[in-house]
């Protein structure tokens, strides 16, 4: 078959912060250790099976889109926003975390207008859920500290990310609605995944069997 | 920015434009490839850059449709402009060819054009060099054009690639089953290999058979394993799955004495994205290109819709996709004429005129 030399390593995207030493720490489970050079942001599976690209989250699908890396470990909601299909391969038991909608803890929802404010940085799985639900929303998109929108008076609501609700609570806001479990996929190119299938399919295999061993409640 | 100065530098999205060395080594390619269809029996055929849209609207996928640019011409019809040759071409033939004279070959090398997102860099799908064998109803139909197709992409230069191999046939049960609509989500999660989708859409199905569909669907490799595979399921999936399994073990089978099957994979996630596909179809891929470079397939009933009850198989290559990929230094039977022109030599015009001349007649490109 003439395809790419098997001893190429196959590549991945992963994002930059917390999601990365997690990561890490679940892939050595797995016997998989990576050597890291200093600032740099491509890192080597020892073995010379993987090859991670550290790109920042909201770029990721970019990068595994165009194929400069085959596959990427991103949230469901960095993949919804990025509007692009991937092969999603494998769901780690890691990260998961929710999209709540939520407002201050002192706001009476029978002052909602006739069409929803929302800010939010998640703007098309907000349009989207909401529309979804027959419910006219008006948008407003942010970059970040979306917490502040409703305690300064820009939206009574927010549509984020909720893992433990500190962030809220120490804004005096409160969580109304779950509108969705957010978990960590492994996402592939399709037109990779073609070429590499084989190597692939193996190496899920390898997750697998640590997610069987040691978290049989989370697969 | 000035106002003038911003719609200079702007290029419309889904258009593109290409210079010099580029669109020689392009003009190139596309004589090498429209000679290659020639040698096969292949005669050209040019479809109109612009076209009724309701002669189409519902041959479109719903993402094909977003991508349309549409415009109303003076008698406020709607038009759009060419995004898919195949959709074109299968109207034009459509309407002229007669039953007698099938089969016809046909090709074509033409622009498209279709709506891209500003970041979408990756679909660099402008130019599409394809056939069309009409009037074939056969599995020879099917092996004609894979073998043109491997040819082409040899005759391209491009090297690392292979082409999977999959059949719309499996999906037929399940639309005479559940609708035609349940048959649009499964094909998706097909295509997507997304295998929880795949079971609910299922759902009404024994376990055994779902579980069969399923393992047919994640399969990719030989068409030994393919046999293994098809004797498994065949108690389960009946007689119109096993058929259909039947013609890609053939077609592999023809492929191998041809010693072309190690280009080749069976692919049961390949049933074709497109409403009309009717029975086996295939994608090629290239080592470093994040999107097929060709894709094609058997598509019976498309041409029906434009007056002609006629089998219908092709295949489009997306001739930019490869070219970016193409060193010409390096590939093969490379490209000559791009490395730099050579000057003539001589104190007057005249004489460098002459001696050009003299050098052009010996093969050589040279300037003034």
């Amino acid at each position: 078959m003439n395809t790419t030399p098997a001893t190429e390593p196959l590549t991945m995207a992963v994002p930059k912060g917390r999601l990365l030493d997690q990561t890490i720490e679940f892939f050595e489970s797995c016997g998989l250790s990576f050597s890291f050079e200093k600032r740099s942001l491509v890192a080597h599976e020892t073995s010379g099976l993987l090859k991670l690209i550290l790109v920042k989250n909201s770029d990721l699908p970019v990068y595994v889109k165009h194929g400069i890396a085959g596959m990427g470990i991103s949230g469901e909601d960095t993949l919804y926003e990025s509007g692009t299909e991937f092969y999603q391969l494998y769901t780690f038991n890691f990260g998961a975390t929710h999209m709540c909608l939520c407002c201050r803890e002192d706001y009476d929802p029978s002052m909602d207008q006739r069409q929803l404010a929302v800010a939010t940085k998640f703007t098309r799985f907000a349009r989207d859920y909401f529309h979804g639900q027959g419910i006219p929303v008006e948008i407003i998109r942010l970059g970040g500290s979306v917490e502040l929108a409703p305690v300064l008076g820009l939206a009574p609501y927010i549509v984020d990310l909720v893992e433990t609700g500190s962030t809220l609570r120490a804004n005096k806001l409160k969580v109304t609605k779950t509108l969705a479990e957010i978990q960590v996929r492994l996402i592939c190119n399709p037109a990779y995944y073609k070429l590499h299938f084989d190597r692939i399919n193996a190496f899920i295999t390898r997750l697998q069997g640590i997610t069987t061993l040691e978290m049989p409640k989370n697969e | 920015m000035p106002k003038k100065k911003r719609s200079l530098l702007q290029i419309p999205q889904g258009t593109e434009s290409f210079y010099l060395e580029d669109a020689y080594r392009h003009r190139k390619l596309v004589e090498r490839v429209t000679e290659q269809f020639y040698r096969w029996g292949y005669l050209p055929v040019q479809t109109p850059i612009v076209d009724y849209y309701d002669s189409y609207r519902s041959l479109l996928t719903e993402n094909a449709d977003r991508g349309i640019y549409r415009l109303i011409d003076r008698d406020g019809e709607l038009l759009m402009l060419r995004s898919d040759v195949t959709l074109f071409l299968a109207k034009q033939m459509g309407m002229i060819l007669k039953s007698e004279e099938l089969p016809v070959r046909v090709y074509y090398a033409d622009t498209i054009l279709r709506h891209e997102a500003a970041d979408d860099i990756s679909q660099n799908e402008f130019f599409q060099a394809g056939i069309e064998l009409i009037g074939r109803e056969e599995l020879e139909g099917e092996l004609e054009v894979l073998g043109l197709l491997q040819e082409t992409l040899a005759t391209l230069g491009a090297r690392n690639t292979v082409t999977h191999v999959g059949t719309r046939k499996l999906t037929a049960g399940i639309r005479a089953r559940l609708g035609e609509s349940a048959e649009r989500r499964l094909v998706h999660a097909v295509i997507m290999r997304r295998e929880e989708e795949l079971a609910e859409i299922l759902a009404d199905y024994s376990t055994k058979q779902r579980e069969a569909y399923l393992s047919l669907f994640r399969y990719i490799g030989n068409a030994s394993g393919l046999r293994v595979l098809r004797e498994t399921v065949a108690k389960e999936l009946g007689e119109e799955v096993t058929s259909a399994l039947l013609e890609i073990e053939h077609v592999f089978a023809v492929l191998e004495e041809l010693n072309l099957v190690d280009c080749f994979r069976v692919d049961l996630s390949e049933v074709g994205n497109q409403p009309y596909h009717s029975g086996m179809v295939f994608q090629s891929y290239m080592h470093n290109v994040a999107q097929p470079i060709a894709s094609g397939g058997r598509y019976d009933g498309l041409l029906a819709r434009f007056g002609l009850d006629a089998p219908s198989v092709g295949f489009a290559c997306m001739l930019r996709r490869v070219e970016e990929q193409l060193d010409a230094r390096t590939q093969p039977g490379q490209i000559s004429g791009i490395e730099p022109f050579a000057t003539a030599q001589g104190e007057s015009f005249v004489e460098r005129f002459r001696t050009a001349r003299q050098a052009r007649g010996q093969g050589e490109s040279i300037v003034l």
